[in-house]
């Protein structure tokens, strides 16, 4: 979308025929410029030999592209193609109005083994911003090119890149008002490589990664009833570890992934439980009468947030992992705020917020003021992405769900997947190495 | 009133303590005074007098009084306002008939499932349709049910009858199912 | 001015999202024939990536128009350029 802001000139002491020198230096005013994706030119890497199961330069431009922020060149369109900063005649590339060049290539080094090397490079100056050499194999290549997507978005737009994370989400087919089928499943961050995980007539929801990425919490009504299972992603292995009468849900893992903070109303209504995964004990942290959900650990273990309607409608609240009192967190932030999660740094939470629509707000913790960052009528599902500075959310778009990060500032935007139709609860994992 | 197509996938009876609802008290209050309608009590009469035959009698024995249009019995959802876990006016004599019946039917069981519209998070939705089935079941056992009888579930938003994003479907996404076996 | 203006302005993309109300400074000198010699930033946006975008308009304007009278000329060599849209 071009935004353009209105024009204004001033000059500092130049008129034509002056003889005086000007008083400090000459300065011309810039006032007016273009909003839009940034202009790129990501070359096909050089590979020779048998065709390549991933072509990592696709990969990279499609990555670039769906954040929103980049506007790579088309391949046939490229005039020509180096593949060693020797070969690149900067001049070529900054008349097609270029700012970036990045180019690269793959050899093989043995049994499936492969070594991916690139250069993003100014096309301006002509010098190199980044330059790596990164180790790969033949199951791994399109891994290897998500990684350059992030180290090239993060040396441009100095924020973290979300590319080579993986999501798990919930898909629903529905064929009719009981007729569903409900699949969870995990997925990259661009939606390939998904793999089905459960799949079931009864509903699913909750995903939850413990914190190495090797397993999955969610919540199944398989048995008629929601049941809170743990799930290994590398063997399929899983265990039932919370069920009973009422609701059973609303999983989250403790930092040292020892324990899971979970929802239980078997006492009549729905109270915060903490569950030591290795001997099954659990402790109950709330007692009142109302609704308490959602809860989600801090990252240094101490904090508990979760979500009550104590007070009348739901707000935030904290307790400690080891029980007692309970103190709000949110105030005149409105009506509906739910489904807290806590920053990498432990100094913010990020919520959604209601009232008119649902959108994603962050609340500073230190300050206990709330701001909004996306504007969506039905934004929700948001988290912190692991050691980054992005946030992940769903938005409700004309084409079903779209899955979404944004900025900490809620200024730069990356769309990721674009999953047809519904895609429910998506929860994305930590980076992989 | 609509008639609910059974639901085959229901499964066994889990018994419910009586204890668990007096917590409720302080959110979702469903109507006090109960009303004391003549055709609730006609039909309970009628119910008696057909098992007793053993013989269906028009609207009056246990499985056909399920299964008649005309009857309160019939209708097997109950719809909720926005954000509310509160039974509406409107659907009082319909709980009254079917604590009626359940108590005139020791033996039979029935599953209330709680829903609610997808605005909101998933998690505090399925905390608020098990708020609206608690407050169906009180209601029930407050006219006569058995706790025993009446086993409660929610979806939450996950299982909506219709699929739209506007007030049209939300208003009949928020509801709880009275299913028989 | 307003050829320098407008040629640096065309080339001045940054990506959407960028905060409000951001302002840089660039030091830049220029050669006779107007090439960019040098540009760099002498007082920040506090946003680096608004910083570079306003670094790379004015290489990619190079060469700049600037006047060819000499002793106008002399006074353009050295110029700073106040970004603030």
């Amino acid at each position: 979308m071009r935004f353009i802001f209105a024009l204004s000139l001033m000059l500092v002491g130049l008129s034509a025929g002056a003889q005086t020198a000007p008083k400090g230096p000459l300065e011309i005013r810039i006032t007016q410029g273009v909003e839009g994706a940034l202009p790129i030119a990501i070359v096909p890497f050089a590979w020779s030999g048998s065709p390549l199961p991933e072509d990592i330069a696709q990969v990279i431009s499609n990555d670039l592209t769906r954040s929103g922020s980049f506007e790579p060149m088309p391949r046939e369109d490229l005039p020509s193609q180096p593949t060693d900063v020797a070969q690149v005649n900067f001049k070529d590339w900054r008349v097609l109005g270029m700012d970036n060049l990045v180019i690269g290539r793959i050899s093989a080094t043995g049994d499936g083994g492969y070594l991916v090397e690139f250069r993003l490079l100014d096309v301006f100056t002509g010098k190199q911003i980044a330059g790596f050499q990164i180790p790969s194999h033949v199951s791994n290549l399109r891994l290897t090119a998500h990684h350059i997507s992030d180290i090239i978005y993060e040396a441009l737009l100095k924020t973290k890149g979300a590319f080579s994370t993986r999501i798990a989400y919930v898909t629903v087919e529905r064929r009719g008002p009981k007729d569903a089928t409900y699949r969870l499943q995990i997925a990259d961050a661009d939606g390939y490589n998904a793999k089905t995980i459960l799949e079931s007539r009864q509903p699913v929801l909750s995903p939850a990664w413990s914190p190495d990425g090797n397993r999955l919490a969610y919540v199944s009504f398989e048995e008629r009833n929601s049941a809170i299972y743990v799930q290994d992603v590398r063997t399929g292995q899983r265990q039932k570890v919370v069920s009973g009468a009422g609701i059973n849900s609303s999983p989250a893992f403790s930092p040292d992934g020892q324990r899971l903070a979970v929802t239980r109303s078997k006492e009549g209504n729905p109270d915060i439980y903490v569950v030591e995964l290795g001997s099954g004990q659990q402790t109950r942290l709330t007692t009142d009468g109302g609704i308490d959900t959602e809860p989600a650990w801090s990252p240094d273990g101490q904090t508990i947030v979760f979500t009550s309607d104590r007070g009348g409608s739901p707000q935030i609240y904290r307790v400690s992992p080891a029980g007692g009192p309970q103190q709000r967190v949110t105030f005149n932030a409105g009506d509906y705020n739910a489904r807290a999660s806590y920053s990498p740094d432990g100094k913010s939470l990020v919520l959604v917020n209601g009232g008119g629509g649902f959108r994603i707000a962050i609340h500073d913790l230190e300050t206990g003021r709330s701001r909004t960052i996306t504007g969506g009528s039905l934004d929700e599902y948001p988290s912190f992405e692991q050691k980054g500075s992005m946030i992940i959310y769903a938005t409700m778009g004309g084409r079903g769900t779209e899955l979404a990060a944004t900025s900490v500032d809620g200024t730069v935007k990356q769309r990721l997947a674009l999953q047809r139709g519904q895609v429910r609860e998506p929860a994305w994992g930590p980076f992989r190495k | 009133m609509t008639r609910l197509v059974r639901n085959a996938i229901l499964a066994a009876l889990v018994v419910f303590g009586v204890s668990g609802c007096s917590s409720l008290d302080k959110k979702s209050t469903g109507s006090a005074a109960v009303e004391n309608r003549g055709i609730s009590n006609g039909e309970m009469t009628d119910i008696d007098a057909a098992r007793s035959q053993g013989m269906e009698d028009g609207a009056g024995a246990g499985a056909s009084a399920l299964n008649d249009p005309n009857s309160p019995l019939s209708t097997r959802v109950i719809y909720f306002d926005y954000d509310s876990t509160t039974i509406r006016g409107d659907f009082e004599g319909v709980v009254q008939a079917h604590a009626s019946y359940l108590a005139a039917n020791p033996g039979t069981s029935i599953a209330l499932e709680g829903h609610a519209d997808e605005r909101g998070t998933p998690e505090y939705n399925l905390a608020l349709g098990e708020r609206r089935a608690l407050a169906v079941r009180r209601q029930l056992v407050l006219l006569g049910a058995n706790a025993g009888q009446i086993r409660t579930v929610s979806y939450g938003e996950e299982r909506p009858v219709a699929e739209g994003h506007d007030e049209q479907a939300y208003s009949l996404n928020r509801r709880v199912e009275i299913v028989y076996p | 001015m307003a050829r320098i203006q407008a040629a640096i302005e065309n080339g001045f993309v940054y990506p959407p999202g960028l905060p409000p109300g951001l302002k840089c400074t660039l030091f830049v000198r220029v050669i006779p024939g107007g090439d960019v010699v040098e540009a760099r930033v002498i007082q920040s946006s506090g946003n680096p990536v608004f910083d570079r975008q306003a670094e790379t308009a004015v290489r990619k304007a190079s060469p700049l128009p600037v006047p060819e009278e000499p002793r106008l000329l002399q006074q353009m060599r050295e110029f700073n350029l106040v970004f603030e849209p």
